[in-house]
């Protein structure tokens, strides 16, 4: 199995440009869907073009108060259709309609226009949350004397930190999906490599024996995909500030039960495809499948209910929810201690799998 | 002489494919022992089976003594194969995968240099030890592949068809080290299907077809085996219609024709050829006539009802 397992890392390590693009690649990948998802108060504001046909103080009011949330642009309604119609750049447009303020003032409803582009649902919901903001300053503004009976403290019951940024949010999902894609693809193309080199023949008959051959063969993988995570996260930690939480063991015993269950997952993809044909969409369809299903791609509240049922059933939903625990949370090794113990179990019975499905295809007892 | 390698009725199917019929086979310590045969003749399926690779169907094996499934770990420390497909990585140096292989085969660390170094010269290789496999030609990796197979040392080495592909100064290299091989008093099954390896290299041989052996012995004891000793080879402008009367001449053991080409196995050569060239037993005109002594491959011929060719 050692002797295996070095000439495997020093097959790995001699093609330079495949590990470096192992490193490299997601670090590059991860930073700018990060960076294009930043949110640290600089992200482009929503712009909400304002028609002022009113002209009068509560539609100066509404303005301003609008301007406190949102990129106003005071336009005609000419060019508000033009943004909301033919460019697209706004959501929705207000129109203050002539008379507003003198009804405003007399007490009397007046009616608000909002010309709108369905297809921008999100910017629409975002809007129409701004318009019930404004009413309740405005009604704030209408009786000054009023005081402000609540005032809401936050308080963190899940860790320490109160504040996540995006980096926080996307670099653990973005992080573990390359190394799913790195590994699941390595392993199963590793032993497919041996094949098409016509060294399995040799290595079966080896006194070793096949079990000892393969596992060492996903140590090596191990080692690679294992390296590959803690460099993402290092990376992630000193250039984006990153948390990687209060406990290094913490972090590392989630990222070994990670690589080692997804290099399992390899293995049985390996067992699976009879070529290296195969191998190829057989490794993608299984990363996208648990990367999906695992909640890597999207947070838990962003997805169907019947996908978030299905996910205790994928072992990449439990390094999420580790990883969330470790970097949004700031909590320690005894709070990821079952995603652990869930992640590692369900690579134990996948190496099992995956060893028998691979000696079936290839040890031709 | 103690038995390097027994097998005992050894078969193996593949779903309704019976592919080894039952091959019985004592090889000696120290020999050369050839398994001659066409493609397809179940060759490769029985050095797989006594190499541990696969499992026989039905039968026994014994390496030195341990059984190839019962004792299977024991078996394999006291042999090493090359297969017939080059086995080796090419993003490795020569040295490299002699070392992998070395240690694959767990011999001890203190002895690895040594043993790479004697699996070099036995291959000739030494002096490209530290190029990529890559960049080695055909010849020389099948050498390699060789070199892999002797690196542990092994008492018996399984050679399964070396030479395919190689070209003439390569396989004289390899044909070197095999013989250096039998001089160190290392077992040696080879497969071929090169009559002429057969002849030259083994001490004995078994002709095998549709995964059964349909003779066995030295070279003396299969030539000895045809009735006949010489062969008449007659080329003929067209497909020959008189075949009976040629078959009907005094000292004609048997008449094969393929095409234009007739073979007639004859105890004697000369009264033959008197009465078709001379008596005109045959009208068609001959365009060329062979006479050669009885080879390997008339025995071959006249056992299996084919041709082996390369």
């Amino acid at each position: 199995m050692v002797a295996v397992f070095w000439k495997d890392l020093r097959l790995i390590v001699r093609d330079r440009v495949a590990l470096i693009g192992a490193m490299v690649v997601p670090i590059l990948v991860i930073s700018l869907i990060a960076g294009a998802l930043l949110d640290n108060g600089d992200r482009t504001r929503l712009l909400l073009p304002v028609v002022d046909e009113d002209e009068g103080p509560v539609a100066t009011a509404f303005t301003k108060l609008l301007g406190e949330h949102a990129e106003v642009r005071t336009v005609s309604r000419s060019e508000a259709e033009r943004l909301v119609r033919d460019d697209n750049d706004a959501a929705a447009a207000l129109v203050f309609p002539i008379g507003l303020s003198r009804s405003y003032l007399q007490g009397q409803p007046g009616d608000i226009e909002l010309l709108t582009d369905p297809a921008q649902a999100y910017g629409l919901q975002a809007i129409r949350v701004l318009l019930l903001l404004m009413d309740q300053e405005a009604q704030a503004l209408a009786d000054p004397l009023s005081e402000n009976l609540i005032v809401v403290e936050k308080i963190s019951l899940t860790g320490s930190r109160r504040e996540v940024n995006s980096f926080d949010e996307n670099v653990p999902g973005f992080a573990l999906l390359f190394v799913l894609i790195v590994v699941i693809f390595g392993t199963s193309m590793a032993l497919h490599d041996e094949r098409d080199w016509g060294t399995l023949p040799r290595l079966l008959v080896a006194p070793a024996g096949f079990t000892w051959m393969v596992l060492g063969k996903l140590g090596a993988r191990f080692v690679l995909g294992l390296v590959q995570m803690l460099v993402l996260f290092v990376w992630a930690h000193w250039f984006f500030g990153v948390s990687l939480g209060p406990s290094p063991s913490a972090l590392l015993a989630l990222s070994a039960a990670m690589v080692f269950t997804t290099v399992s997952v390899g293995l049985v993809v390996a067992g699976l495809a009879r070529t290296r044909e195969q191998t190829q969409p057989l490794s993608l369809a299984v990363v996208m499948l648990v990367s999906l299903l695992g909640g890597l791609w999207f947070p838990p509240e962003f997805v169907p209910e019947w996908m978030r049922d299905v996910q205790p059933a994928i072992y990449t939903s439990w390094a999420m929810r580790g990883m969330n625990d470790l970097v949004l949370r700031d909590r320690g090794l005894e709070a990821i201690q079952g995603s652990v113990a869930v992640i590692f179990g369900y690579g134990l019975v996948t190496l099992v799998v995956g060893m028998r499905l691979f000696r079936a295809r290839h040890s031709a007892r | 002489m103690s038995a390097a390698l027994v097998t005992k009725n050894l078969r193996r199917s593949y779903d309704e494919r019976e592919a080894v019929r039952g091959i019985s086979l004592e090889v000696n310590e120290g020999e050369i022992f050839g398994l001659l045969g066409p493609n397809g003749a179940g060759k490769t399926t029985t050095l797989s089976m006594i190499s541990t690779r696969i499992w026989p169907t039905s039968g026994d094996a014994w390496v030195f003594g341990k059984h190839v499934v019962r004792e299977v770990h024991a078996a394999r420390r006291l042999l090493n194969v090359a297969p017939q497909e080059e086995s080796l990585y090419p993003d490795l140096t020569g040295q490299e995968n002699l070392e992998f292989f070395a240690r694959l085969w767990d011999v001890p660390r203190a002895d690895r240099p040594a043993r790479v170094e004697e699996a070099l010269e036995a291959v000739e290789l030494s002096g490209r030890r530290n190029d990529f496999v890559r960049s080695y030609s055909g010849g020389m990796r099948r050498r390699l592949n060789l070199g892999c197979a002797l690196v542990s040392s092994p008492r018996l080495v399984l050679l399964d068809e070396p030479t395919v592909g190689v070209d003439p100064q390569s396989r004289v290299h390899i044909f070197q080290a095999v013989r250096k091989l039998r001089e160190q008093g290392v077992t040696i099954l080879y497969t071929t299907h090169y009559l002429q390896e057969a002849e030259d290299l083994c001490d004995r041989i078994a002709i095998i077809d549709e995964g059964q052996v349909v003779a066995l012995g030295t070279l003396a004891e299969l030539l000895n085996l045809s009735t006949a000793t010489e062969v008449i080879e007659l080329r003929f402008a067209e497909p020959l219609r008189e075949e009976a009367a040629l078959a009907g001449l005094a000292g004609v053991q048997r008449v094969e024709s393929s095409g234009s080409l007739v073979r007639l196995f004859v105890s004697h050569a000369e009264p033959v050829l008197a009465a078709v060239c001379g008596q005109g037993v045959v009208k068609q005109p001959i365009i060329q006539v062979r006479v050669t002594p009885v080879s390997l491959e008339t025995i071959f011929i006249e056992l299996t009802g084919k041709e082996l060719r390369d």
